[in-house]
């Protein structure tokens, strides 16, 4: 397992988000995490890369516990993510934003940066490449030089893959990455998922499309009012009489 | 190496301007000119890199001015030394200030630091028995480095201008480096930049301390080339327009610096002769620069260079 929740709670004024959710992450495979709207995905994602703290419950990434770390930390540890609603850094280029995406596998400092020593340099050629590299893996080769305010939405998204993947994580974090896409769209998304997990990444998963997520992922999770309700494979969830109920109501 | 051309040019412009005209009172101006470029360049950095609004800068200022002005002429300091202890000493009041304030975030922030800047002052007056009080520090010695005396204009003026040129390259390629685009990553979306591994504390403090620095050196420079200063530098209105200066030059252009500066401090030389209306013209051009050039002039002289160059 890289990744485990236990018990992991979310109480906002007395109000229980997450109630003592628990699942591991294998390593190399695709889980989804689905559920109705408000059912705690995003609060669940939040508490892994830590942008909130859990009222209960550990998070465990390769063996460990890593509750008190602040987000950038969780970062450095090999976990990413995307957002729900992109973030990107509108003023940057694509190529920049990507390059931010670096940060992480670079060390110029203040005073290498100040003086443009070769360290500083070398660093900057390192994540030019890489960044560009990435932008080649997501189809937006051709787009680096854009303004990343100026990209259409599909493509803003998949910057934002390109941003994460040249952090270089071992696990990433996809909420809602189909989100405003179009179909053919999403058919690329799937295909670029796919792909990433061929290169060894593990991937969890936070998705309404279900076609894409019965296609892409190796076991779904599915939580709703903060519970887990369900776990196994697409077949079984497919046929699972609570996930029915949940969606459909009785 | 093309690149390096404008650069150059600039450079030599700078270096033969008190040649082209001797004598001139304008090299007095444009030693004022180039003393707040180092301290404006710094609010580029941390305001218009970093995002974080600092409303004290001039008391950083002020502070470095002080700084010199104090232990010079009361402790006989070397004057070499009076300055660096000024910067290190404005860096740690930025360090310890910062850590806590800079976790607010906008306007809360520039409330924070506007206090901050309050309090400065009012030390500076209150604690007269060192700095004279609120009528000002006299006679301020020229400084003294290795023997050699600032005594004229165009010796400062090529002092300055050596530095402000320094400060403004060695803040071009902070900008341009891994160091700069995580402060701009943290301005753009700091929830994004903290999933990126950056660690937004760290570097919002950076850009705080440097920019404290900047004003540190210049206020020290203004001590001695001025050889008279009063809390009054601390002002907020100073404060502001170190940040008028940076919109109007283009934020996050770096070098805009120099064209906001050289307007802003010239206006009250040109408008001599109104100088009942002086702030109300400063205040006309400023709206209608910012009305129709919202980017600043550097900004809207490399929109028009990209247009043309394909």
């Amino acid at each position: 397992m890289i990744l485990e929740v236990k018990d992991l709670t979310k109480t906002f004024q007395g109000l229980t988000a997450v109630k003592q959710v628990s699942f591991g992450v294998e390593k190399g495979r695709i889980k989804a995490l689905i559920g109705p709207n408000g059912a705690g995905k995003t609060t669940t994602f939040n508490m892994i890369t830590g942008l909130i703290t859990a009222t209960h419950g550990t998070v465990t990434f390769n063996g460990e516990v890593i509750n008190a770390y602040p987000p950038h930390m969780r970062a450095k540890k090999g976990i990413s993510r995307t957002f729900q609603n992109i973030r990107t850094f509108p003023e940057m280029t694509a190529l920049e934003n990507v390059m931010v995406g670096c940060h992480l596998r670079t060390n110029t400092g203040l005073c290498a940066a100040a003086l443009r020593l070769p360290l500083c340099r070398a660093d900057e050629e390192k994540a030019r490449e890489r960044a560009l590299q990435e932008l080649a893996f997501v189809g937006l080769g051709d787009r680096s030089h854009l303004l990343a305010g100026s990209l259409a939405m599909g493509e803003q998204r998949l910057m934002e893959i390109a941003r994460t993947l040249a952090s270089e994580p071992e696990l990433v974090l996809f909420d809602e990455p189909a989100a405003g896409l179009n179909g053919k769209e999403t058919e690329q998304l799937a295909e670029d998922l796919l792909k990433i997990k061929e290169r060894g990444i593990t991937i969890l998963l936070v998705e309404h499309d279900m076609r894409m997520v019965m296609r892409v992922a190796d076991e779904i999770i599915v939580i709703n009012y903060g519970t887990k309700i369900a776990q196994g494979t697409p077949e079984e969830i497919r046929n699972n009489s609570d996930v029915i109920t949940a969606y459909l109501g009785k | 190496m093309k690149r390096a051309i404008p650069y150059i040019l600039f450079a030599l412009f700078i270096f033969l301007l008190p040649v082209l005209m001797p004598g001139s009172y304008w090299i007095h101006v444009l030693v004022i000119i180039g003393t707040y470029v180092i301290a404006a360049t710094g609010i580029d950095l941390l305001v218009g890199f970093a995002g974080q609004l600092s409303l004290c800068q001039a008391s950083f200022f002020t502070l470095g001015a002080y700084s010199s002005a104090v232990l010079v002429t009361r402790y006989h300091f070397d004057h070499l030394a009076a300055m660096v202890a000024g910067v290190v000493s404005t860096a740690i009041v930025a360090y310890v200030v910062g850590a806590p304030v800079l976790r607010l975030k906008g306007y809360y922030l520039a409330i924070a630091t506007l206090g901050v800047g309050l309090i400065i002052q009012s030390l500076l007056v209150s604690l007269a028995e060192y700095t004279g009080g609120p009528d000002g520090f006299r006679d301020i010695a020229p400084l003294k480095v290795a023997g050699f005396i600032f005594k004229s204009d165009v010796e400062y003026y090529y002092l300055i201008w050596i530095i402000a040129m320094l400060v403004l390259l060695v803040t071009r390629n902070i900008v341009n480096s891994r160091v700069g685009r995580a402060m701009l990553a943290i301005r753009g979306d700091d929830v994004a930049a903290a999933s990126m591994g950056i660690d937004i504390a760290k570097y919002k403090i950076q850009a705080f301390i440097i920019s404290a620095v900047y004003a540190s050196l210049a206020g020290s420079l203004y001590a001695h080339s001025n050889s008279f200063i009063s809390p009054q530098l601390a002002d907020l209105s100073n404060s502001v327009e170190m940040i008028i200066i940076v919109v109007l030059g283009g934020i996050r252009t770096i070098f805009g610096v120099l064209i906001g500066t050289a307007i802003m401090k010239s206006i009250p030389e040109l408008l001599e002769s109104f100088l009942d209306y002086q702030m109300a013209i400063t205040g006309i051009i400023l709206i209608l620069l910012l009305l129709y050039m919202p980017k600043g002039l550097l900004g809207i002289i490399r929109q028009i260079n990209a247009r043309r160059a394909p």
